[in-house]
């Protein structure tokens, strides 16, 4: 009985290290697709730019002097140019941060082999080389360096890899900044993705439906189906706000990992945001294209 | 209010603005004046989104100063786009509360 007792807590105990060694890997495999997402997405965000800005350069050139045109261009050109660097810097961090849970995935499913542990440092060495440049910059609701100066300790539980374990203590309070940071940088790509949309659909909306409306002589069947594609295209903007919190869903499914207190809900709502950031980058891609 | 606040509150009103300045209402009615005032329409279009464009990009280190000594001028001056974007055909009295605002964020950021 006794025998039989010992082995069902094994059984129990290799299913839980099973089990949390899945967590890593999904949570991994998270990391990842998130990391794709944010690529889209921060892509599309560069092209709404240009686009929204293109549309705004046409509308005002009607009223401007050549001269006038000509410095105007230049100048917008150059400020657009420095938008899209600031981008660049967001898809350089979160591509870190995809090569940091990888490796922690690796490191969970493996033990400890020397190669994972020297990633994971490679890893934090080029996050916190990029971070004074970050910090510099504030984005969203509060400051970077705000965010990244106040890390909390994490409570760690149920990790029994010891190398696993040892890196979460030592990175793991950095990481979650990183990822409050990021969580920061997507609310407010969104918040700039949701005025470029709104921008362009109204000044297709004046151009293609309102002005023709009020000086054409005779409206057909077209003028119809534009109004309405633009109309129904207002409501493609809820499609930011979905998108806006797959970080901080990210951030609170990396906390339910290492904590060990992953809700019901499981990796669901992670998986659901990291989708609709994926429809959002393609729902994009595809309006772009058709222009 | 926090330099990052100011900084966000100024980058929000810079959007509403130039959105509201690209509605069909606005411009419709920007249609029905003179050559003179859409030519100053235009221009101020071009300020305002140089100024947008640029505080997206900006480093909070770069405006922190400013922002500070102009918090006072900011929130009053966000104020008054609030108030005039509510009626997008009143063209030329947003032309002029613009304009004002836009004084502000010039002293903080360079427009041209």
């Amino acid at each position: 009985m006794r025998r039989y007792l010992i082995l069902l807590l094994l059984i129990s105990v290799t299913s839980c290290v099973s089990t949390r060694v899945n967590q890593f890997a999904v949570f991994a495999n998270a990391g990842r697709n998130y990391s794709k997402a944010m690529e889209a997405l921060t892509m599309e965000a560069g092209k709404l730019a240009i686009d929204a800005d293109n549309e705004l350069l046409l509308k005002e050139r009607e009223h401007l002097t050549a001269e006038e045109r000509g410095e105007i261009y230049l100048e917008r050109s150059e400020a657009l140019k420095g938008l899209l660097g600031s981008l660049q810097g967001i898809r350089q961090h979160t591509r870190l941060l995809e090569r940091y849970f990888a490796a922690l995935g690796a490191l969970a499913a493996s033990g400890s082999p020397a190669i994972i542990t020297a990633e994971l440092g490679s890893v934090m060495g080029s996050l916190s080389a990029l971070r004074p440049q970050l910090e510099k910059a504030s984005i969203g609701d509060a400051s970077v360096a705000d965010l990244l100066g106040s890390a909390t300790p994490l409570v760690i539980s149920g990790i029994k890899v010891q190398a696993l374990e040892q890196e979460l203590r030592r990175n793991g309070p950095v990481i979650e900044r990183e990822l409050e940071l990021q969580s920061a940088l997507l609310k407010a790509l969104s918040q700039q993705m949701a005025e470029d949309m709104e921008l362009l659909l109204d000044l297709k909306d004046f151009d293609a439906v309102t002005r023709p409306f009020v000086e054409a002589a005779t409206l057909g069947d077209p003028w119809k189906a534009k109004r309405k594609e633009l109309l129904t295209g207002f409501l493609s903007l809820d499609a930011v706000d979905k998108a806006a919190t797959a970080a901080e869903t990210l951030k609170k499914g990396f906390l339910e990992l290492v904590e060990k207190r992953m809700g019901p809900a499981g990796w669901t709502p992670l998986f659901e945001d990291i989708h609709a950031m994926l429809d959002l980058a393609e729902m994009l891609r595809k309006q772009s294209e058709t222009k | 209010m926090a330099p990052y606040e100011l900084r966000n509150l100024t980058i929000r009103q810079l959007g509403k603005i130039r959105n509201g300045m690209a509605k069909p209402a606005y411009l419709l009615s920007l249609d029905k004046l003179p050559p003179e005032k859409q030519h100053e329409s235009a221009l101020l279009q071009h300020q305002v989104q140089m100024a947008l464009l640029k505080m997206r990009a900006a480093e909070l280190d770069d405006l922190r100063d400013q922002l500070t000594v102009l918090e006072a001028e900011l929130t009053a001056g966000a104020t008054q786009v609030e108030g005039v974007l509510a009626d997008l055909q009143k063209t030329e009295e947003i032309l002029r509360v613009v304009n004002g605002f836009l004084g502000v964020v010039g002293r903080i950021i360079t427009l041209v």
